[in-house]
């Protein structure tokens, strides 16, 4: 007895074992995995997905079930991303080709951001969100603030305003290591839950 | 050099009529120029991006609807220089041959 999940593939309705569900979740990340940072990569993705369709609705009767031998039949069929795409990039040149090969392979490039943190503000955080940002310390950020008007730049209020209403809360972990231009990578998230916890229980 | 040619071959195939991506990977596979399907797509999104080809959605009796492929006119203009240089190198190619 094998447990079947209802799948929807290119807006065919199918029925698919779980280990075969698992085997085209594999190669559909795959795709993913490839075709994300190149061009007009989701199109491609979706023709792939179209075709894949196609052809299971070809091969399996009407309610049938879409097997482990099936799915690897059509997964031959469409073939590896690298084997369909390393011969398109002979093309633009192997050099550009190598530099994104090895660019994929390192982990994502801190990309640092701009937010409000919450999790230690007087009004809205931005102080404390642009210090992170800015790598300052809050509190000169904060005496800074306060200080403006006194030297004649009575626009920080305005300005504070308008950036406590634009700019956006880190709510998320995600958004937290972003403020702090942390990788946003599993182990870190996990980092950070440890010591929101630790911070909780400290706190009883 | 292989892609070159099979980029041809898509767009020779589509001067004839317009098709769906399934019609023209049956074409290429009947002639063995393609291993894996998986290789048409970046190519036709490419021909698509640089305004060789264009698409429509068509209406099919079996399923969702498909994307059918056309030659734009920059698309037959390219074709035209294509069967140009192609010529030309079967004679240059067959040139050498007899050489040797």
């Amino acid at each position: 007895m094998k447990k079947t999940i209802s799948i929807h593939i290119a807006g065919r309705a199918f029925f698919i074992e779980e280990e075969a569900y698992e085997n085209l979740q594999a190669y559909q990340q795959k795709l993913e995995n490839w075709f994300r940072k190149r061009e007009s990569g989701a199109e491609i993705i979706e023709d792939i997905e179209a075709r894949m369709s196609e052809l299971f609705a070809a091969q399996t009767p009407a309610n049938g079930v879409i097997t482990a031998d099936k799915v690897r039949e059509v997964i031959e069929t469409m073939g590896q991303p690298e084997d369909f795409s390393e011969a398109e990039e002979e093309k633009a040149g192997d050099t550009e080709g190598a530099r994104e090969s090895t660019s994929s392979q390192l982990p994502l490039r801190i990309r640092k951001r701009f937010f409000r943190n919450i999790d230690d503000k007087v009004f809205g955080g931005v102080c404390s969100g642009l210090a992170a940002y800015l790598n300052m310390n809050t509190l000169l950020v904060r005496i800074i603030f306060v200080l403006l008007p006194f030297f004649s730049v009575g626009a920080v209020f305005p300005v504070y305003l308008v950036l406590w209403l634009v700019v956006p809360a880190a709510r998320t972990t995600a958004q937290k290591l972003e403020m702090r231009g942390e990788n946003v990578t599993v182990s870190n998230i996990e980092r950070m839950i440890r010591e929101q916890y630790e911070k909780v229980r400290a706190k009883f | 050099m292989r892609k070159g040619v099979l980029e041809y071959c898509i767009l020779s195939l589509l001067s004839k009529a317009d098709a769906y991506a399934s019609d023209i990977i049956a074409e290429l596979k009947s002639v063995q120029m393609i291993v894996v399907e998986g290789t048409l797509y970046p190519l036709l999104t490419r021909l698509k991006n640089d305004e060789l080809l264009s698409y429509r959605w068509e209406e099919s009796s079996q399923g969702p609807p498909r994307k059918y492929y056309a030659l734009t006119d920059k698309g037959s203009a390219f074709l035209q220089e294509l069967d140009q240089s192609w010529s030309q190198l079967v004679v240059s190619v067959a040139k050498i041959q007899q050489k040797n």
